[in-house]
């Protein structure tokens, strides 16, 4: 397996993180517009340059309750083959390279591509391509 | 499958601009030649088109194309060789006429899959029977005049062991193997390319010596094998192998040198030809994709919202009195994106010259079968609208001149009987009228007679009071309700009463307008009335739960707050209103259940009502108040948010304003469609 760089974010007190190559860029203070009769998981919209784009609200998304998004809550800016999207998190932490020696992959598709191990913590990997699917 | 090499796929949509264009300016050439004569210029130019035509179909691999445009790059081939040679004139040009409608066809069809390439033949064989009987003889053809050569010619003296030899063999059914061959060296381009034979791929002999004795290319190579296996993989080549050096040719130097400057003076030749036809074409225009220019719009949008955020920011204020350097700065900032944004919207615009001189094929055709003899007359075609609406115009056009020379224009000796000695006339004309532009199709025919239209809408049971009270307007509106037709018979271009109201429909579509006028005997007018830009709709500004949202007003016929005495409600509590003219009750839809939001006003005598009209019916949305009137640029949905169904829910898409918040744009008619 060829090495790659996973930026790794805190959303419901868990760990999860994206491959750096679908992230866009990090963005903090965009207004979130809300828009009637979007499924729940769907905070609103936002501008980013000119571009009316979705906010995926992640806690919302992976199941969990709304979760409680503060000072240090972000937006990830997402960007694959089926679109453009925000997607909200508690907070941004750091970046980690995984190779053989610190990830694993699931067994079987789903929202998660794989889990990575960083010192004590395990750091699920999600499938941007899968969150930004969303089903009405 | 994909129609043409899937290699060439990023190249398609430059193919379809550039032979579109080349076909359209055919098209002006053969209508001006058609009337005036064929003149040595018309001729060359016409040869240059299908040539261009034929070596990019067959380099996107369409073959069928390539061939037509090949048999017509032939046929003017002769004619320009020997400009006395006699030919039937008419049938020539019914045979150009014909080959550009079908390659256009064929371009047009050309990225939907389910309509599959079409087999030119039978056309093409027509040009060249045609051809045939200009040259005077059946088909002799095949003069070999291309020199042969062998791949022993290419070896020289300062071979290095780094030197390896290729022979090429394309298949067979590849129609210009030099296209190929070009496209190879572009492959090989990471090895040191040294010779290739033929010499020069530009050369018009280069196609067939590559069919008859094959491809050669001398090169340096670290990995012959490699070079090999790449070669053998390129687009239609059957086969290929390493070449390996046999005797030496002691006249090769000698032969190579003479070649070669035979070749130099050929080159400055072409040079110069190119040079002057480069000249001809020139004017100093490029082709930019819209997507560009959206983009650049929205980027000059940003930035002047940037630039407000980073002038006014608070962290200035401290020192707001004494900074005039920065005041300085920051006027002249603002100089610069005002004229950066007059300059991106302008860049849009372009003249309707360009839809109206589509028209001129129309009435060239309709010349020809319905012998009419009409002429169009340009009036103001240098208006400038936005491309979007330029391209939208086409159909409209189309409709309405087809229309005015079909129905309106009489047959040459109705006019004579009428005394009208003047030539039947159909005039295009453009301009401005506040924002929006007006485009009127004029035609000094028979006109309409508004007593037979009251009888046919009679018939129709159109009428809804009696006759009387109908203005001549009003009168003729009818001829834009769908299925109307006053003309007695069907013919090839209309009279089925299909068309006017689809016009209609269409126009309104794009926020604009048909309106109808006639004189009896004299012509009539039909004006269409579109906005500048499509990009800008006027919209109601409306508060929702503490939102605000947009509602085109396209749509909206009336606006107030209701009296207590005004609202009725049903005993199972269905909720209407009665507008201020009275004499209806319309359903009331209450926006905040359609969009399930709680907190909205709860009383229909407190909130407003907004009277829509759509082809679903008439209703009263109700709405908490409202803001302004706006103009706004109504963006679709991004494909996520698309998929989510927020076009089924009532939206028509979302809107940037100009402090950079996001307002929704309400669809009239979708929540009219909800609500019943």
């Amino acid at each position: 397996m060829t090495d790659f760089t996973a930026v790794t974010f805190r959303c419901d007190k868990k760990l999860y993180a994206f491959k750096t190559d679908v992230l866009k860029e990090i963005n903090t203070k965009s207004k979130i517009t809300f828009v009637p009769s979007l499924p729940k998981c769907i905070s609103g919209v936002i501008n980013l340059m000119g571009d009316v784009i979705p906010v995926i609200d992640l806690s919302v998304r992976l199941g969990f309750e709304k979760a409680d998004y503060g000072e240090r809550s972000c937006l990830l800016i997402v960007e694959n083959a089926s679109g453009t999207a925000a997607v909200r998190v508690e907070e941004v932490l750091t970046s980690v390279i995984c190779g053989d020696e610190n990830y694993i992959e699931f067994p079987e598709d789903s929202l998660a591509y794989g889990v990575i191990k960083d010192k004590d913590n395990s750091i699920t990997l999600l499938d941007s391509e899968e969150i930004l699917r969303i089903e009405v | 499958m994909p129609k043409f090499d899937s290699s060439m796929s990023a190249m398609l949509d430059v193919f379809v601009f550039e032979t579109s264009d080349l076909l359209e300016k055919l098209d002006d050439r053969l209508i001006a030649a058609e009337q005036e004569g064929l003149s040595a210029d018309d001729i060359g130019e016409i040869f240059r088109i299908m040539h261009t035509v034929k070596g990019s179909a067959s380099m996107m691999g369409l073959q069928s194309m390539s061939k037509l445009a090949h048999s017509l790059e032939d046929l003017f081939s002769l004619i320009r060789d020997n400009p006395s040679i006699s030919y039937d004139k008419e049938r020539l040009f019914e045979l150009l006429y014909d080959g550009s409608d079908s390659l256009k066809g064929e371009i047009e069809s050309l990225t939907d899959e389910s309509v599959p390439l079409s087999d030119f033949s039978d056309k093409i064989s027509a040009v060249e029977a045609f051809a045939d009987i200009m040259k005077g003889k059946p088909a002799a053809q095949n003069e070999s005049g291309s020199d042969g050569y062998n791949a022993n010619d290419i070896f020289s003296k300062d071979d290095d062991d780094k030197t390896a030899v290729f022979k090429v063999d394309f298949v067979e059914s590849c129609l210009m193997p030099e296209l190929r061959a070009m496209t190879l060296l572009g492959q090989l381009k990471n090895e040191t390319l040294m010779a290739t034979l033929p010499k020069n791929l530009d050369d018009d002999a280069a196609g067939e010596q590559i069919a008859a004795y094959g491809f050669i290319i001398k090169l340096k190579t670290d990995n012959p094998l490699a070079t090999l296996e790449k070669i053998k993989n390129a687009i239609d080549v059957m086969d290929a192998q390493e070449v390996l050096p046999q005797v030496d040719n002691p006249q090769l130097v000698h032969s190579n040198e003479k070649e070669q400057s035979k070749e130099t003076s050929q080159q400055q030749v072409k040079q110069s030809e190119s040079k002057k036809s480069g000249e001809s074409g020139a004017n100093a225009i490029i082709s930019v994709k819209l997507e560009k220019l959206d983009r650049l719009m929205r980027l000059s949008q940003e930035i002047v919202i940037a630039e407000s955020e980073a002038l006014h920011s608070p962290d200035l204020v401290p020192y707001r009195n004494n900074i005039p350097n920065f005041d300085k700065s920051a006027r002249e900032l603002k100089k610069l994106t005002d004229e950066l944004q007059d300059m991106v919207m302008s860049v849009r615009m372009v003249p309707i010259s360009g839809a109206f001189s589509k028209m001129n094929r129309v009435v060239r055709d309709m010349n020809k079968t319905l012998k009419k003899n009409v002429r169009l007359v340009f009036e103001g075609e240098e208006t400038e609208v936005d491309k979007s609406v330029s391209d939208m115009l086409g159909d409209p056009l189309m409709h309405l001149v087809r229309n005015a020379i079909d129905h309106g224009i009489e047959a040459p000796q109705e006019r004579e009987a009428a005394n009208k000695t003047e030539p039947p006339l159909v005039t295009l004309s453009a301009y401005y009228d506040a924002s929006d532009v007006i485009v009127k199709v004029a035609d000094n025919g028979a006109g309409m007679n508004s007593a037979e239209i009251l009888e046919k809408a009679r018939q129709r049971g159109l009428l809804t009071k009696p006759d009387s009270e109908y203005t001549e307007k009003e009168i003729f509106d009818f001829i834009l309700a769908p299925g109307f037709t006053t003309n007695k018979t069907v013919t090839e271009y209309s009279g089925r009463g299909v068309g006017m109201d689809v016009v209609k429909k269409n126009l309104e579509k794009l926020g604009g307008s048909l309106a109808v006028d006639s004189v009896f005997g004299e012509g009539s007018v039909f004006t269409i009335r579109v906005p500048m830009s499509l990009s800008i709709s006027d919209c109601m500004g409306l508060m929702l739960c503490g939102q605000e949202y947009a509602l085109p007003v396209t749509y909206l016929t009336e606006v107030f707050r209701a009296k207590k005495e005004q609202i009725v409600i049903s005993p199972d509590g269905h909720e209407a209103v009665m507008p201020s003219g009275g004499g209806k009750l319309l359903r009331v839809i209450r926006l905040s259940e359609i969009f399930s939001l709680s907190g909205a006003v709860e009383e229909l005598d407190e909130g407003i009502m907004l009277i829509c009209q759509t082809a679903k019916g008439e209703a009263a949305l109700f709405a908490d108040d409202v803001t302004e009137a706006m103009q706004i640029v109504i963006k679709p949905f991004s494909p996520i948010l698309a998929s989510l169904g927020l076009k089924g829910a009532g939206f028509a898409g979302t809107s940037i304003l100009g402090d950079g918040s996001i307002v929704l744009v309400l669809d009239a008619n979708e929540i009219l469609k909800d609500g019943e």
